[in-house]
């Protein structure tokens, strides 16, 4: 545990623009979003900003952590040393999860300041986190499997690009988990069925990772 | 000790190791063989990198690893590397910094452990490489061409370093520079095409050269009996260093390392 966590540590050390990339978002760049729905109309549409922006922002933004981590081990020259130092039965899991968990501890005081500055966010917050598994999921097995952070994230990527951009259209709609356009209230949410989807590709991205290269 | 049983590997359709066979007992070993023969893909079935597709490996529960391509982390100071790969080895926390200053005393960078990799020298990222492999006083030491790229004083530090391991851990280095092999190992294991061809010192292959290395004038060339194989012109003296089974004019020459690993490839080839 203390281990992953410096490991962790230091992984930041080396990207930190990645690191700094979701706080920022969530600090910086979504109560710009919403004050210039305040500026321009009322506190609905500052509402309906903020929870577009954070529905089109932070489940990717959130995906930069587990990018900077995988990346070590499966894109760097290093990633030979790294795996002969476990023996080649290291797998990122766990990390992954830890990343998960800290992302959402690093969302907390953002929800706090939300939820006294419009009103109570934690459907929204609850949708976050679920995304976010989902998402490192995914990512994290389609690195595995194609041996490249770049084209599993390029993969998660296209996917959240087409949420953005179909979850208004009522055909495609159905198969958008991000809907940057529905408030939480308004949507039902399959919070246990993306979960468990994202814990079935974690599972699957840890056995493939722990299964030594074998030509 | 390092038991390497039957080992079999192949990428696709080729066969890079056929089934390889060894014990490696304490000492410094140099595992040589021409570039494709097979050196690296065994080095990474033995550090777990790569599964055979057949046959065992025993290692020993702590090792070194020091790839061929050791080139990370350039953002990170030397002792974050370290660290890292303390981490890695879960070597505890307070432990972590004793250990790592001594691994790097060893190299001769103590001194620059708040430098950033990105400003070291290729020799030094080499040496940090070898830093991170004696980590965790491991009983068996893997080098994949450690002294690629490598100037000549640098050749010298590493060749201090391997000194000051005798007696202690398994030392395994891969290399084709035969030099490498004969002023750092005690043992050598010549590997081609995937199977050892030989084990034993570097007198044994000098040996197995005696009476076959001749230094025939360059002038002679045109009575050379064929078969015979050119190991190199030497411009300097004018004359030709020849490796043949039959009798060739000129002298006998005293055999070297590299004559005796000629004689095993030439012969396979």
């Amino acid at each position: 545990m203390i281990c992953s966590l410096q490991l962790i540590r230091l992984t930041f050390r080396r990207t930190l623009p990645l690191f700094l990339a979701p706080i920022v978002s969530a600090y910086l760049v979504l109560p710009l979003i919403a004050a210039a729905g305040l500026a321009s109309g009322s506190w609905e549409t500052a509402l309906e900003n903020l929870t577009y922006g954070e529905q089109a922002i932070l489940p990717v933004g959130g995906l930069l952590w587990a990018f900077a981590y995988l990346q070590v081990w499966v894109d760097s020259d290093g990633e030979e040393t790294m795996r002969a130092c476990r023996r080649g039965k290291h797998v990122c899991a766990a990390e992954l999860l830890m990343l998960n968990i800290g992302f959402a501890v690093m969302l907390l005081p953002a929800l706090v300041a939300g939820t006294l500055f419009f009103r109570p966010l934690w459907t929204e917050y609850a949708r976050l986190i679920p995304q976010g598994f989902f998402f490192t999921g995914l990512f994290y097995l389609a690195a595995i499997l194609l041996r490249s952070v770049t084209m599993g994230g390029m993969l998660v990527l296209v996917y959240h690009l087409f949420c953005v951009f179909f979850c208004r259209n009522v055909e495609m709609r159905g198969y958008c988990l991000i809907r940057p356009d529905a408030l939480a209230n308004e949507a039902a949410f399959p919070y246990i069925p993306i979960l468990l989807s994202g814990a079935a590709m974690y599972l699957l991205g840890a056995w493939r990772e722990s299964r030594p290269v074998r030509q | 000790m390092l038991e390497v049983s039957h080992v079999e590997m192949r990428f696709g359709q080729k066969k890079v190791l056929r089934g390889v066979t060894l014990t490696l007992r304490q000492g410094v070993y140099g595992l040589l063989g021409p570039n494709g023969s097979g050196k690296t893909t065994l080095m990474r079935c033995i550090a777990g990198v790569y599964h055979p597709a057949a046959g065992t490996i025993r290692t020993p529960e702590r090792i070194g690893y020091l790839p061929q391509r050791f080139g990370m982390f350039k953002q990170l100071t030397v002792y974050e590397t370290m660290a890292y790969f303390a981490a890695l080895k879960q070597i505890p926390a307070r432990a972590q910094r004793n250990e790592i200053m001594e691994c790097l005393e060893q190299v001769h960078l103590a001194d620059r452990a708040k430098d950033r990799m990105g400003a070291l020298s290729g020799g030094m990222v080499r040496r940090v490489g070898i830093a991170q492999a004696l980590l965790g006083h491991p009983e068996l030491i893997l080098a994949d061409e450690p002294t690629a790229g490598l100037d000549p004083e640098e050749r010298l530090r590493f060749k201090n370093v391997i000194s000051n391991l005798r007696g202690g851990p398994t030392v395994v280095l891969s290399t084709h520079i035969v030099e490498d092999v004969e002023s750092n190992c005690d043992h050598i294991v010549l590997l081609y095409g995937g199977t050892v061809l030989t084990e034993g010192t570097a007198d044994d292959l000098r040996a197995r050269a005696a009476g076959k290395v001749y230094s025939v004038p360059a002038d002679k060339r045109c009575l050379l009996q064929q078969p015979y194989h050119l190991l190199r012109e030497e411009a300097e003296t004018g004359t030709l260093r020849v490796l043949s089974n039959l009798p060739q004019p000129g002298n006998l020459a005293a055999p070297t390392v590299e004559d005796g690993y000629m004689l095993y490839i030439r012969g396979r080839t």
